[in-house]
């Protein structure tokens, strides 16, 4: 009798520990794929070309939250292939290139280079709210049609979930679904407001302004937000006016 | 022992029956005339979360819902639908936040003639959420062995705020707006089983805000 209760004891032990240990464990989750519609927009009359860093092919966060669970939110491609669907529809031809494969000169009046510089998350406990949130922060490096950077496009998306209708992984789920839903949202303003002047960008070429006789030095931040763009990205925070560090030149094989 | 239970069943049926007190507040500024032809719809969309705390979904489904029923029901089209035709312009980020942008918006390549295909004549922007505002009383629940109970009292109040602008946009203007503002107390006494009298303040202040809404388009414009 007395075994069998120190039997049921150490059971009982067991699971409270390993309730214990569930609660301070790691919390996996897999991002599902975001739809986005067609753009309301005709698409602009440029041959690019796609090139996604590493990244955009299998991204996966991982973070240890005080006091809280381990996070690992695998996204994999889903950012990749948010940015199919949407640059499909923004521009005539389209090709997408492998991360390493040579860049064929002349082919192209843009090149366009996506990555993902940083994604963070916040939940309930964080921020004092019922709000789940993520942002993700991505780059699109432009070069022209000479193979020279003249640009940069930051794409600084957010998403938010209620908790109302979902919880903890659903939630999270839902809000970074539509933080791309938001890059792809932003990225379609841009395009729509910045691919005309990148994509006849003369700097690199036989006709660029750099070379005629006397000219002054080449403008290197010649992308600008223009007025539709920083109003629509004043609300979120977005950075209208994209940065060029260099005139760096793309490498042609 | 069977009257007892037969006292508790009916407490409890009658708890589920009673809610608490409400009281509400309804108020419209109309701004311009209104109307709406057999073949025009709306659309209720909550207000962008990237302006503050976003409307309760429920809510918002709620107000749409309500606004078909009726004599004079409305056709309301998904907000999700509307969101995803209009691509890119009514995103959280990129909705308009008044009436003065809406003429640029109506410029924009394939704007107009889109939301002419869906025949959505008003936009309603809900604004608004439900909140616990305070509390008091205790309630506590014991078990053992030959069964369990509570005993107790505790109450909450909980205030449903909610402001609703409608937008014209055939005219390109705001119509004006309707608010509901519903509070109330909920109590909950328990006598071995707790008897919830709850105060349904969100589902007041949306058939109280759908009625007044549906009167405000329906409005005075003879069409």
């Amino acid at each position: 009798m007395l075994s069998q209760r120190k039997t049921r004891f150490r059971g009982v032990s067991l699971a409270l520990v390993a309730g214990l240990l569930s609660a301070c464990g790691a919390q996996n989750l897999t991002v599902t794929e975001a739809v986005i519609p067609p753009p309301l927009m005709d698409p602009q009359p440029y041959r690019i070309a796609v090139q996604y860093s590493e990244g955009m092919y299998d991204y996966t966060h991982k973070e240890e939250m005080l006091g809280n669970k381990q996070w690992t939110i695998k996204l994999g491609a889903a950012n990749k292939r948010v940015y199919d669907q949407i640059l499909v529809k923004l521009f005539d031809d389209v090709s997408f290139l492998g991360p390493s494969e040579p860049v064929p000169e002349n082919q192209y009046d843009l090149v366009l280079r996506p990555s993902i510089q940083a994604f963070e998350f916040a939940i309930p406990q964080q921020s004092r709210t019922e709000a789940y949130t993520v942002w993700i922060r991505y780059q699109i490096e432009v070069f022209n049609r000479f193979g020279t950077r003249v640009g940069a496009w930051p794409i600084n998306a957010y998403g938010k979930s209620g908790a109302e209708r979902f919880e903890g992984e659903a939630a999270i789920q839902r809000a970074a679904v539509l933080a791309m839903r938001d890059a792809a949202a932003l990225l379609t303003i841009r395009v729509a407001a910045q691919a005309t002047r990148a994509a006849n960008d003369k700097r690199g070429g036989p006709d660029d302004p750099a070379l005629a006789e006397g000219a002054e030095p080449a403008d290197l931040a010649i992308i600008d937000g223009d007025a539709s763009v920083a109003e629509t990205t004043d609300n979120g925070g977005e950075d209208p006016n994209p940065t060029i560090e260099s005139a760096e030149k793309l490498r042609y094989e | 022992m069977s009257n007892l239970r037969r006292l508790l069943a009916a407490l409890t049926a009658t708890g589920l029956g009673l809610g608490g007190c409400v009281t509400a507040k309804l108020e419209d500024s109309k701004q311009a005339t209104t109307g709406i032809s057999s073949g025009e719809s709306i659309v209720v969309m909550p207000k962008s979360y990237h302006l503050g705390n976003e409307t309760e979904r429920s809510f918002t489904e709620c107000i749409g819902q309500k606004l078909t029923k009726g004599s004079s029901g409305l056709s309301v089209m998904p907000n999700e639908q509307f969101v995803d035709a209009l691509f890119p312009w009514f995103e959280p980020r990129t909705a308009p936040t008044d009436t003065k942008s809406l003429p640029k918006l109506m410029q924009r390549p394939g704007v107009a003639e889109r939301i002419a295909e869906t025949g959505v004549r008003y936009i309603v922007w809900l604004d608004g959420t439900t909140d616990r505002t305070g509390g008091g009383g205790s309630l506590s629940c014991a078990a053992g062995p030959g069964g369990g109970g509570c005993f107790g009292f505790t109450w909450w109040e909980t205030d449903a705020d909610y402001e609703a602008s409608v937008w014209d946009l055939k005219r390109l203007e705001n119509a004006g707006s309707v608010s509901a503002e519903v509070s109330g107390t909920s109590y909950m006494p328990a006598i071995v089983i707790p008897i919830p009298l709850i105060a349904r303040t969100q589902t007041a202040a949306c058939t109280n805000l759908a009625d007044s809404l549906q009167a405000f388009i329906t409005g005075d414009e003879s069409t």
